[in-house]
């Protein structure tokens, strides 16, 4: 091969990939709405993305795991946490987090942005929509849906005796885990001081207090920021299950 | 100096320098924040300085490149600097917005997307200083008359530089609203300038030092030349990919990304045969051994950083658990040391020593700096890669939540803050072999 010959072959594959990869572009513009649900791009949803950008967020967290590695990836913190806890954690972090600031000496935290009522509203709109943007299932998180977690607690309630009642505690442990509960409630030392510590919580209240709280939060307390989870009876009943062992 | 101009090229090395010490010292200040959080809390955030630590690094990058230009540019045209006056002008006005940008940082004034954090007003001033930039060195070409194949590379870079920074405008006029959309082009620049445009700047200087050091025939070197950047550009502008894996794109990226992505360390590691062989073929006879180490450095690090830590994770089923965890720190890190900082470091080295009249930096202060780079850059890089690998297990295969895996990994910040502690040390003899009197002349 000639210098000539390489020059060439530079020119011509530099241009040939150059058009691939436009082609491919515009392609993939084309398909951002299906993807993204780009019908569900509020003017919110869009001033969110503007208080992100306003507090330097990237600086610290990854969003579909691009920005800085020293906080959590926060995706789909809309599903892990639901909006209740963003609310309560983004107007006073270490406070929801460590419950008070000597908890949290020596310990990796958020600072306290002081953030107005509107900018919050703006960036749980902005994760609720960054939550449902379909990519190809990452990050990978454990595939134990609501649905499923109804349907075998369903199933477990008509098998009877010892065996069932393991099962039933171990998919109230499931639930529990996927609904991060730890982030406002201690279990057995960890989780976060918001609500009340739920080791032995079911020897404290009464458990038609506790099965009502799990229905309605609000129906217990008006002002409760405890999220409404929506929970099926059969799922109550294996959270149940589960507290009682605490 | 043979030719006034030379002035110019100094005159970048020197903030250039500048600027790399201050871009360490704020590493190693987000490197303290890992190892004790509370170090500044809500007085100087991590985000803050971290944000300071990359802007420095791109900045002094190119101010790097830009000085190395001029002083290439010169020697192959065999001309003066088209306006050596412009030149300055341009230098002042990248410290003065790069400085306001810093400053600004420390009270918030951020556009918040990583890399590309400057507010709008900084990010046109600095189009315009690289435009300046990139029409002198054009009309120093043209004047020289003498387009050399290293020349015409290095021109295309730097264009490619130039274009390929304008989709980072983008989300000043309102076109980023959607996040994947945003996501897609800041990776235009990101990615095409490290993986691209980048690489034809760094082949070209890799050429000129090669040119100099060993006097291998140009014809020879230049045809490589053209082969290297052949691939860097067949691999690296569909290898673009790999940073749309999971971003809300279609799945054909995830084929296209892993494939062509996984052929870019061949762009790397033809830089390395190349460099070896050419030494080879010379007998290694240069006086100046700093300049000599400093490019074979480069070519082996940016082939390790950006060759072999970059392909170990850009595989789809690998990247699916490593994506965004100190794996790419460790890769981010490695690659931009061993191919851009030491491209820069080596030009320097070159230049540096043959504009004073002397031999080469002094050599015990030069290799010095050499090896406290090279082990503590590497300590760094392997005390991420095992924090990555733990994350990368616990926190995204079996779903550890994040900060509980971090709170166990404080012995893997440690060393790597200490890593930095000894690469602060090498950046201190690189400066100090910089001021010093090189080496005599020898017989
Ligand atoms: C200085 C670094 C830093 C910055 C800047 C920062 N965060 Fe955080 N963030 C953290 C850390 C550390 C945590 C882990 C929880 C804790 O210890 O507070 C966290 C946790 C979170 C969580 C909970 C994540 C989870 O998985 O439960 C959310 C939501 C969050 N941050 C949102 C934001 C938003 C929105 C911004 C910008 C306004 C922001 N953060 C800026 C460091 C930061
Ligand atoms: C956003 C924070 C938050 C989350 C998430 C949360 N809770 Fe609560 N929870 C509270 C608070 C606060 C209280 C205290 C009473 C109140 O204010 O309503 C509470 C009270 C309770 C109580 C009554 C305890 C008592 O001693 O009065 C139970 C039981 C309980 N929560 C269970 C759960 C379970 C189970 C989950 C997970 C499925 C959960 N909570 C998730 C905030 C939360
Ligand atoms: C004293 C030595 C250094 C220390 C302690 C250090 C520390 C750090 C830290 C803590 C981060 C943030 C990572 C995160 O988000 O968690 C970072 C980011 C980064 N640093 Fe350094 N750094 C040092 C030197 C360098 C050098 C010499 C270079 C390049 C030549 C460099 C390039 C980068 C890059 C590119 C990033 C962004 C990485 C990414 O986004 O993946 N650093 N550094
Ligand atoms: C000198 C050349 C290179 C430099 C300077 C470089 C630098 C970087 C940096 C800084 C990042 C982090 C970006 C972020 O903040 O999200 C990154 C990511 C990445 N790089 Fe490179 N890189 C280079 C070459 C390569 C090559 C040749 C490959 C592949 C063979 C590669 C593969 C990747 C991958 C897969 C990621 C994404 C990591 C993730 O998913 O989190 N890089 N690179
Ligand atoms: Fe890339």
């Amino acid at each position: 091969m000639t210098k000539n010959s390489a020059r060439n072959l530079f020119f011509i594959g530099t241009f040939a990939c150059m058009v691939i990869f436009f082609a491919l572009s515009i392609h993939t513009m084309s398909t951002i709405p299906e993807f993204t649900h780009s019908e569900n791009l509020t003017d919110d949803v869009v001033a969110g993305k503007k208080v992100w950008e306003k507090y330097d967020c990237i600086g610290c967290h990854t969003l579909i795991g691009e920005g800085s590695y020293y906080a959590p990836e926060l995706k789909d913190v809309y599903s892990r946490k639901g909006p209740a806890f963003l609310r309560a954690f983004l107007k006073d972090p270490v406070k929801i987090w460590y419950g008070t600031a000597e908890a949290a000496a020596g310990w990796r935290k958020m600072p306290n942005f002081h953030l107005p009522e509107e900018e919050i509203d703006h960036l749980i709109a902005f994760f609720e929509w960054g939550d449902k943007i379909d990519t190809h299932n990452w990050p990978p998180r454990p595939q134990k849906g609501v649905a499923q977690a109804t349907g075998s607690a369903a199933t477990v309630g008509a098998i009877t005796g010892e065996a069932a009642m393991d099962l039933q505690v171990q998919q109230g442990e499931a639930l529990v885990q996927e609904k991060a509960c730890t982030a406002c409630h201690k279990i057995k030392g960890t989780g976060a001081p918001v609500g009340p510590d739920l080791t032995g919580v079911t020897k404290r209240l009464d458990v038609e207090i506790v099965r009502k709280r799990l229905r309605d939060p609000k129906s217990v307390n008006p002002d409760s920021i405890m999220p409404n989870f929506g929970f099926s009876d059969a799922e109550i009943e294996v959270i149940i299950a589960y507290l009682k062992t605490l | 100096m043979k030719y006034q101009s030379h002035s110019v090229a100094y005159n970048h090395f020197v903030v250039a320098l500048l600027l790399f010490a201050l871009q360490v010292i704020a590493g190693l200040f987000i490197g303290v924040q890992y190892v004790f959080p509370d170090f500044f809390y809500q007085i100087i955030d991590f985000n803050v300085m971290r944000t300071i630590h990359i802007n420095l690094l791109i900045v002094w990058i190119l101010i790097g490149f830009m000085g190395a230009s001029y002083y290439l540019v010169v020697e192959e045209s065999e001309t003066e600097v088209w306006s050596p006056g412009l030149a300055n002008i341009h230098l002042v006005g990248f410290v003065i917005g790069g400085v306001a940008a810093i400053v600004g940082y420390l009270f918030g004034w951020t556009d918040g997307r990583e890399f590309l954090e400057q507010p709008f007003i900084i990010k046109l001033a600095i189009t315009v200083v690289v435009l300046a930039f990139v029409l002198n060195i054009i009309m120093t070409i043209i004047k020289g008359g003498r387009w050399t194949s290293v020349q015409i590379v290095l021109v295309m870079g730097l264009v490619g530089a130039a274009l390929f920074f304008l989709p980072a405008l983008g989300n000043h006029v309102g076109l980023y609203d959607n996040l994947s959309v945003d996501k897609f082009f800041w990776w235009w620049t990101v990615h095409l300038w490290v993986e691209g445009v980048w690489e034809l700047i760094m082949g070209a200087m890799l050429s000129f030092l090669l040119l100099k050091l060993t006097g291998v025939d140009r014809e020879v070197l230049e045809k490589w030349l053209y082969v290297i950047v052949g691939i860097t550009f067949f691999s690296g502008i569909l290898g673009t990919g790999h940073h749309y894996y999971w971003e809300g794109y279609p799945s054909y990226w995830l084929w296209i990304g892993g494939i062509f992505s996984a052929s870019e360390p061949f762009a790397f590691l033809g830089m390395t045969i190349y460099a070896f062989t050419m030494m080879e073929l010379a007998g290694r006879t240069h006086p100046n051994r700093v300049a000599i180490y400093m490019t074979l450095g480069c070519a082996i690090f940016a082939f390790l950083g950006a060759g072999v830590w970059g392909v170990m994770h850009t595989l789809p089923m690998i990247n699916k658990y490593t994506h965004g965890t100190q794996i790419t720190a460790s890769h981010g890190h490695l690659a931009f040391f061993g191919a851009y900082a030491m491209i820069n470091i080596a030009m320097m080295a070159y230049a540096i020593p043959a504009m004073k009249g002397s031999d080469g930096f002094n050599k015990r202060t030069g290799l010095t700096a050499f090896w406290l780079m090279v082990i503590g850059m590497s300590d760094m890089t392997l005390a991420l890669f095992g924090a990555g690998v733990v994350q990368a297990f616990m926190e995204r295969y079996n779903h550890v939540p994040f900060l509980d895996v971090q709170n166990q990994m404080g012995l893997f910040y440690a060393v790597r803050l200490a890593g930095g502690v000894v690469f602060a040390v090498g950046v201190f003899y690189l400066i100090k072999a910089f001021f010093e009197p090189g080496e005599k002349r020898s017989a």
